[in-house]
């Protein structure tokens, strides 16, 4: 388990990685190394190059203005646990955090890092989608923004093209009385998700559910979310029911795999139950935040 | 106030903690290469031919040994429990064929590890696939590919064992009741936190071989490799650093150490190999993996009359270092604790290209708990008793121990005392009441009960030898006073993370009359301490090796006493030893200390008694007359989700009894460590192959181990039978966890789930197997519906 020979290079700036990403034809950028150095020693990657995002400037902020909260690329998972002010614009993002691993790999691994990797059972692609979230793309020719339900393309396959470089994700702040929860049934803890959902909802004055989301990982080779969910519940009194009835219908909607921890039926059933109860955790949350 | 029995903190802790710890990964010595191993991708291959040009040719590499390159003469990797099997010859690299994946085939030596391991993709195998079989009812099938063809094997059977006790066949037909259970146990293995390593070095000058070895078989590894290079014992000195865990897996001679040594012979350097986290889910012993059938008679009173197992084990592609011995005992031990007159067992050993299997904690025993444990759980449904009840009824009482049971005699103790205990612990904590409770309120909650014994203290060397086994059972021990009143004692068994040099200074120290902080104990080097028959497992360290320690101190103190008498003009008879200083009961003074006695010895023969030899050092042997059969009682409180099969341990109550304890935080730690790993194999690990052999699992993703998250803090609770055939009463605790923990956590979700009705008899047992047990069950029920309708 050690890596072949490769060449690493150090940018301090986001224009000089740019520039190394272009030039050759397999350099692989490192952020917390968490997913790519085991893939290093198993010697599954064989990049010629490390570009090692470490010493950039710039990507490691955490800005809220207008509306947006926008997280740099190398900000450590860990801060999502422990930024407070973090917390409460966007607490699925808290929710989820939790879930990654361990402590030592969260203060490691880096927020891009996972979104980049497009894990099909990691935690973070799932909770920016549900979140509606884009995700910031810089290349040669300036900046782009993906929307989180077209970056993920496959097991390991994002939007990003060679010579491009996911430098932020942004989502949008969730509004005061909303409520969230991210539920994961995993072999141990920290374990990657057998399954897991990420759902918010907040309720309005009357009771009823003003607006909701809803991520899930470890459902197929890309998160899913159901476009359907606010036509199917928003203006609806939030109830068991309500929310069995959701997961009844992600169940049948996803595509997940076999594996030797659980089959495709296990996990959609799987899904189904914590579709619900995320969605009724998170209800439950908005009606304490709101009374 | 004596020192065993006493709670002391480790004494290895402070530098185990704080990183200090030498292991073999963190040896150097000078000019020293490292070495890669390249292994079949196949389970079964012919190698046509192997090219290593490449490899040689690429700067930094010093050597590439293949199977061509052995010496002629080399002998097979060694079998030491020969219990009638044939013969699975393997090399330490694979000579013209493999029979599984993960088998050696070639080792480079470069300059380092990078390099070994580029080098070692650059070799080029012509590879000739072969049928393989990876399954070991399929390898029973007729027309299975059969893996020792080239020896012309008719079948897959490598071996079977029988053994019958009583009146068998009267039993069942008097039987009121008959229950028939199939088990299947997972392959799992002794997974540890620091996997293997060797570093070897030759000195051509003198034709002698160092070899720095992870093992916990000091002087068997040395034996064993001096047997496969034809070279005398004693040219060969193996040392053991420290060792981040062992547990049956470096209980093990592997090819490696063999490969390793020949590497650096043919090198010329110092190698160093430390098996990598993947290579070790292959490279490492497999452990575990049985299919049972099991049929208990019982009178309608509860009274079991008869039991009769037919035990399969998969064996993997060879019989490693201890044979099918854990299988063999799983056999020997379906009577558990019960007073069961009649038995018949069957055990075959059935190879399949798979990594061979071999030792882990509890070396069969787990899975005979498993059997014999949720077997007597369903007879107890079946029968309308309660499960404490009957095994109450059929424990043997104490009264009538010592007593032959089906191959054994189980020594001492009172079971019924220690299950009483238990359950009265579970009453205390409130949990038939609560259970109560959290069903009503919609919630699965259920408690699970095993009862183990242990075979320990491993063991009377003539018995060893007549079943087969080529080693002894025996421990030596060597106690030495220094020129300054400290004391060394030097021991065979291997310090390898449980403790032992902490226990032994305890048991020392108590016979000298001296602090445990004045005794050193000296471990792992075959150059300085005595042979050991067996090596560092079956409980044996603290036991076996505790009387030898005992009784060589003894004959330490014997000395002393006399040179003390001498200077203190007195009858050493009428002398005590307290806190290192001798003088004569009831009057402290005059005295002499351990310091004036060791300066006499070796310094000042003048103040010796006339005719004594100057030197105070002794070594003694012990050979224990029997096993001792250490016991206990596992009672677990479990919750089940049962909507996504997720199960949480709510409460883990341990009461035991292991004879005299030496340090009960020692103790608690091995059983709260064993019972980890009887979790671990309930609910988590598992090693799955695909039919034809190819593994299922590569890294820690696929073999799942619990972590401190999943794991409950055990409660313990200790009583005392001292053994009455160990000197010092010590029966041995180090596999003790491990044994009853899987049935206990089984039986537990198992009553959690009871409003399903499912039957747990397979393990491990895991969020997506409950959903299919719980509609597996349902449909059961619809069909019975239907069949009734």
């Amino acid at each position: 388990m050690k890596p072949p020979r490769f060449e690493y290079s150090a940018p301090t700036s986001v224009d000089e990685a740019l520039e190394i990403l272009g030039r050759e034809e397999d350099a692989t950028p490192i952020a917390g190394g968490q997913s790519l150095v085991p893939l290093l020693n198993m010697r599954m990657a064989k990049p010629s190059v490390i570009v090692d995002l470490n010493g950039v400037e710039g990507l490691d902020a955490v800005e809220a203005d207008d509306g947006r909260v926008r997280i740099g690329a190398m900000v450590r998972q860990r801060r999502l646990e422990t930024d407070a002010e973090l917390r409460a614009r966007v607490p699925l993002l808290f929710d989820a955090a939790r879930h990654i691993a361990h402590v030592a790999i969260r203060t490691r691994g880096t927020v891009g890092g996972s979104l980049a990797h497009a894990d099909p059972a990691a935690e973070l692609p799932a909770a920016v989608a549900a979140l509606d979230g884009r995700l910031v793309v810089r290349g040669p020719d300036g900046e782009r923004a993906v929307a989180a339900t077209d970056f993920f393309l496959g097991p390991l396959m994002s939007a990003l093209d060679h010579g491009e470089l996911l430098v932020a994700v942004e989502v949008d702040p969730s509004p005061p009385g909303t409520g969230s929860a991210f539920l994961e049934v995993a072999r141990t803890h920290g374990a990657f998700a057998l399954t897991a959902a990420g759902a918010t909802v907040r309720l309005g004055a009357d009771g009823a559910i003003a607006a909701a989301g809803l991520g899930l990982t470890g459902v197929g080779s890309i998160p899913y979310v159901p476009e359907w969910l606010d036509e199917v519940v928003v203006g609806e009194a939030p109830d068991a029911s309500l929310f069995e009835r959701v997961g009844a219908r992600v169940g049948t909607e996803i595509k997940p795999y076999d594996d030797i921890h659980g089959s495709a039926d296990y996990r959609r059933r799987a899904a189904s139950v914590l579709t619900a109860r995320a969605l009724a955790a998170a209800a439950e949350r908005s009606r304490n935040e709101v009374a | 106030m004596s020192w065993v029995g006493r709670r002391m903190r480790r004494r290895e802790d402070g530098e185990l903690l704080t990183g200090q710890g030498r292991f073999v990964g963190d040896l150097s010595r000078p000019g020293m290469a490292h070495a890669a191993f390249l292994r079949s991708p196949f389970p079964n291959a012919r190698i046509d031919s192997i090219d290593v040009s490449a490899a040689t040719a690429m700067p930094g590499v010093h050597a590439v040994l293949t199977g061509d390159d052995l010496p002629a003469d080399l002998a097979p990797q060694p079998n030491t429990h020969l219990f009638g099997e044939r013969e699975t010859p393997y090399y330490a690299l694979a000579r013209g064929r493999v029979r599984y994946t993960g088998e050696p085939v070639a080792v480079v030596v470069a300059d380092s590890p990078y390099i070994a391991e580029d080098a070692r993709d650059e070799i080029v195998v012509d590879w000739e696939p072969l049928p393989s079989v990876g399954d070991v009812d399929r390898a029973l099938d007729d027309g299975a590919p059969v893996v020792y063809d080239d020896l012309d094997w008719p079948d897959n059977v490598c071996a079977t064992f029988e053994k019958e006790i009583g009146d068998v066949d009267r039993a069942f037909e008097e039987a009121d009741l008959v229950v028939t259970e199939r088990y299947r146990i997972q392959r799992q293995f002794a997974c540890s936190l620091e996997t293997r390593g060797v570093l070897a070095e030759w000195d051509a000058n003198v034709n002698e071989l160092t070899l720095w070895t992870s093992s916990q078989i000091l002087h068997i590894a040395r034996d064993l490799l001096a047997q496969v290079l034809g070279l005398p014992e004693h040219r060969i000195r193996v040392l053991v650093p420290r060792i981040g865990g062992g547990f049956g897996a470096k209980f093990h001679f592997y090819p490696e150490e063999t490969a390793i040594a020949l590497a650096a012979r043919a090198s010329g350097r110092p190698v160093r190999w430390v098996e990598d986290r993947m290579e070790s889910f292959l490279a490492t012993v497999h452990a575990r993996e049985q299919r049972a059938e099991i049929s208990m008679a019982a009178l309608a009173d509860g009274t079991i009359t008869g039991v009769k197992g037919e035990i399969v084990g998969d064996m993997g592609a060879a019989m490693h270092t201890v044979g099918y011995g854990p299988l063999w005992l799983t056999s020997v031990m379906l009577t558990n604790v019960y007073e069961i007159p009649s038995a018949r067992v069957r055990a075959r050993a059935v190879v399949t290209n798979k990594t061979p299997l071999g030792s882990y904690r509890g070396w069969g025993q787990p899975q005979a708990n498993f059997i014999v444990e949720r077997t007597v759980d369903r007879l107890a449904r079946e029968l309308g008793i309660e499960r404490e009840d009957l095994r109450r009824r059929n424990f043997i009482p104490p009264e009538r121990l010592p007593r032959k049971s089906l191959h054994h005699t189980l020594d001492s103790g009172d079971y019924r005392a220690c299950l009483d205990r238990a359950l009265e612990l579970l009453a205390e904590r409130g949990w038939r009441q609560r259970q109560a409770e959290l069903r009503a309120s919609g919630r699965y909650v259920g408690i699970g009960i095993s009862f183990y014994t242990e075979n320990s203290a491993l063991g009377p060397s003539r018995m060893l030898n007549e079943g087969g086994v080529q080693q002894g059972g025996y421990d030596i021990a060597r106690v030495r006073v220094e020129p300054g009143g400290e004391v060394t004692v030097y021991t065979g068994i291997c310090e390898m993370g449980q403790g032992i040099t902490n226990a032994l200074a305890q048991i020392c120290a108590d016979t000298l009359g001296i602090d445990p902080d004045q005794i050193t104990v000296v471990t792992g080097d075959t150059s300085q301490v005595p042979y050991t028959g067996y090596g560092t497992g079956a409980s044996r360290g603290a036991a076996v090796g505790g009387a030898a320690v005992a009784r060589a101190a003894t004959a330490v103190r014997a000395k002393v006493l006399r040179i003390a008498a001498h200077m203190l003009e007195a009858n050493e008879h009428d002398l005590v030893i307290e806190s290192g200083r001798i003088h004569v009961k009831g009057a402290p003074e005059p005295a002499v200390t351990m310091a004036d006695v060791g300066r006499a010895a070796y310094i000042r023969a003048i103040e010796l008694p006339e005719g004594e030899d100057p030197g105070i050092e002794e070594i003694r042997a012990f050979d224990p007359p029997q096993f001792a059969w250490p016991y206990g009682a596992n009672i677990v409180v479990a919750e089940v989700d049962v909507e996504t099969g997720e199960v949480s341990l709510l409460d883990y109550i341990y009461v035991h009894d292991c004879g005299t304890i030496i340090n009960p935080t020692i103790v608690e730690g091995q059983i709260q460590g064993g019972v980890a790993q009887g979790i671990g194999a309930a609910l988590f690990e598992s090693l799955p192959y695909d039919e034809a052999g190819q593994p299922l699992f590569a890294t820690f993703m696929q073999y799942v181990l619990p972590t401190a998250a999943e794991l409950p803090s055990v409660v313990i609770e200790h009583q005392h039978t001292p053994s009455p055939n160990i000197p010092g009463g010590m029966k041995g605790v180090g596999e003790a966890g491990a044994i009853g923990s899987p049935a206990a956590v089984v039986a537990a979700i198992e009553d959690a789930l009871s409003p399903f009705a499912v039957r747990i008899n397979a393990t491990p047992v895991t969020p997506a197997t409950i959903l299919e047990l719980i509609a597996d069950a349902a449909a059961q029920r619809r069909e019975k519906v239907v069949a009734g309708a």
